[in-house]
C-alpha cells in the first residue's frame, strides 16, 4: 500500500489506518464525531497527500485547458483558483479538478488520487498540438487541508499576514520553514482554512505544528461526513464517466460560451432536452441510515433511483444522503430501502446546511 | 460467562434466554454508534446468519445470530441513546435476548480466552 510522507505521524497520533484506494490513511484518531465537530467549531488538519498535482506549462496553457476543462480557466487571473470538470466527449467525467492559475502560463491541476494515472494520460492524449508541457508532480508533492471555524486565526500565527490576504479560492506562494508552499484557500468542508501544498520533506513539520497550535487531526471519516452535509459531489459516487455534469447539478461549472471544450456537444444536446435525472438531497424521516447504493423508490413502490453517499450528519443530527432521481419526479418525498424497510425521505438541497 | 463469535458479536445465558450484544474491541473499532436498527420481537433467527444492523457514522454493520431461537427482548434503551453500545457494549448496551431453539449450539461459540487470543494477531 502506498503511504504518504505523514504516515508514521498518523500511527504517532493513534490514527486507525485503512487502505483508501491503494493509499494506507487514518480514517479517523479518536471518533469521527469528535473530528467533524472540531471542523465545524474549531479547526481540524486533514492529510490529503494522497491528492494529484500536474503542471501544465507553456505559451499553449490557456487555449489548452480551455478545449480540455469545462469551466472557463481565462476568468481568473495568476493566483486565482477554479473549479472544473475533466469532461469526457459525452460530458461525463474523466474527475473533477481544481485548477489554479500559477502565472499566465502555468497551471496547477489538483486531481483526485484514484485518478490521477487516468487523468495523466488523458490530459498528455489530448495535449498533442498545444504547446505545452504536462508535469505530474504528485508523488514530490503533500498536501495538508487545515480547516475549520478557527483556522484563519490558527494560520495567522503559522503563516502571519497570508490567510487575510487572500480572498475564497485564491492562493499565495508561501514557504513553510523555508519550503515553497501553496497557499490555497479552497476546502472541502464547507469551512474557512486553506489546503497547503508542499514537498513531501516539509510536510511532517507543517502537521506537527498544526497540532501544536491546536488543531485536531482528522480522518477520511469525517472528511466525508462535513463534504457530505454540504451536498459536495464526491468522484466514485455522485459523479464518474456515466454521469454527466448538468445532471450532477454542476452546471455552474461549464462554460457554453467558450468555443469549444471537450463534452460541449454532448452536453449542449442534454441541456437542449432536460436532464433525463437530478442529483437531489435527502433527509431522512424515517430512522435509518442511508448508504451508497441503496436503491431509491418513489411513493408508489416503482424503483426510480439509487443513493450515491449517505451518513449519519453529526451538526445537522439527521441521516442525508444524495441520490439520483428523475428529473421529472415531482413527488416531496421518496422511499429509500435500507435493509428489509422501506424509509420515508424527503427531497432537499443538496446543501443541507443551508 | 460470555462467548464470542469470531464475528465479534458475544452471547450469555440468562436463565433459559441468551442475551447478545457486540463486543468491547467491536464497538471500539466501529466507533460512534449512531443507529441500532433493533428487530421485532418475535423475529426467529438462524445461527450465523445476519439478523440486524449496528451503524456507526462511517458504515452499517451486520450482526450475526449466535444462536437460533426467538427474540423475546429488545434494548430498547438503545433506539435514543445508541451511543450507549460505545459506553457499555458488554453490559448496558445488549441488543437482544434470544429464546434459543437448540441450545447446544452455544458450545460452538469461541470461549473469551480464545476470543481475545484471536484479537492478539
Amino acid at each position: 500500500m502506498k503511504k504518504t510522507a505523514l504516515y508514521d505521524a498518523h500511527l504517532a497520533h493513534g490514527g486507525r489506518m485503512v487502505d483508501f484506494g491503494g493509499w494506507s490513511l487514518p480514517v479517523q484518531y479518536l471518533s469521527v464525531i469528535r473530528e467533524h465537530e472540531a471542523v465545524r467549531g474549531a479547526c481540524g488538519v486533514f492529510d490529503t497527500s494522497h491528492m494529484g498535482q500536474l503542471f501544465v506549462r507553456g505559451k499553449g496553457s490557456v487555449p489548452f485547458l480551455q478545449k480540455l476543462l469545462s469551466n472557463n480557466v481565462d476568468r481568473i487571473g495568476a493566483g486565482r483558483s477554479i473549479y472544473s470538470g475533466l469532461l469526457t466527449e459525452a460530458g461525463t467525467f474523466v474527475d473533477d479538478l481544481i485548477a489554479n492559475r500559477v502565472s499566465d502560463e502555468e497551471f496547477l491541476l489538483v486531481v483526485n488520487a484514484s485518478n490521477i494515472e487516468k487523468d495523466e494520460a488523458w490530459i498528455r492524449k489530448h495535449a498533442a498540438g498545444f504547446e505545452v508541457t504536462v508535469e505530474n508532480a504528485s508523488e514530490t508533492l503533500s498536501m495538508l487541508a487545515i480547516q475549520g471555524k478557527t483556522a484563519p486565526a490558527l494560520l495567522e500565527k503559522l503563516f502571519p499576514g497570508e490567510y487575510g490576504k487572500l480572498g475564497s479560492f485564491s492562493f499565495s506562494r508561501a514557504a513553510w520553514k523555508g519550503a515553497p508552499a501553496f497557499f490555497c484557500r479552497t476546502g472541502y468542508t464547507g469551512e474557512a482554512g486553506v489546503e497547503v501544498i508542499l514537498p513531501n520533506e516539509a510536510a511532517q513539520s507543517l502537521f506537527e505544528a498544526v497540532l501544536a497550535a491546536g488543531a485536531v487531526p482528522c480522518g477520511l471519516g469525517s472528511r466525508d461526513s462535513l463534504r457530505l452535509e454540504k451536498g459536495y459531489s464526491l468522484y466514485g459516487h455522485e459523479i464518474d464517466d456515466t454521469t454527466n455534469a448538468l445532471e450532477a447539478g454542476l452546471g455552474w461549472t461549464v462554460d457554453f460560451s467558450k468555443p469549444d471544450f471537450i463534452g460541449k456537444s454532448a452536453l449542449a444536446a442534454v441541456k437542449a432536452e432536460g436532464p433525463k435525472r437530478r442529483l437531489v438531497g435527502l433527509v431522512m424521516e424515517e430512522r435509518g441510515v442511508p448508504r451508497n447504493g441503496y436503491p431509491v423508490h418513489g411513493l408508489g413502490g416503482e424503483a426510480i433511483g439509487a443513493v450515491t453517499s449517505g451518513t449519519f450528519g453529526p451538526s445537522l443530527k439527521e441521516n442525508i444522503a444524495l441520490a439520483y432521481v428523475p428529473a421529472a419526479y415531482r413527488e416531496p418525498q421518496v422511499k429509500v430501502a435500507i435493509r428489509d424497510k422501506q424509509l420515508t425521505a424527503r427531497i432537499t438541497k443538496r446543501d443541507f446546511s443551508s | 460467562m460470555k462467548q464470542y463469535l469470531e464475528s465479534h458479536e458475544w452471547a450469555e445465558k440468562e436463565g433459559d434466554l441468551v442475551v447478545v450484544g457486540i463486543s468491547d474491541h467491536a464497538q471500539s473499532e466501529l466507533s460512534d454508534v449512531v443507529f441500532v436498527d433493533l428487530p421485532a420481537v418475535g423475529k426467529v433467527l438462524a445461527a450465523g446468519k445476519s439478523f440486524m444492523a449496528v451503524e456507526s457514522v462511517k458504515a452499517a454493520s451486520d450482526i450475526y445470530a449466535p444462536v437460533s431461537g426467538t427474540i423475546t427482548a429488545v434494548n430498547a434503551a438503545l433506539k435514543d441513546n445508541p451511543e450507549i453500545v460505545n459506553q457499555s457494549a458488554e453490559k448496558d448496551g445488549w441488543l437482544v435476548k434470544v429464546k434459543p431453539s437448540d441450545p447446544a449450539e452455544l458450545g460452538k461459540l469461541l470461549s473469551e480466552e480464545t476470543y481475545r487470543k484471536s484479537l492478539a494477531h
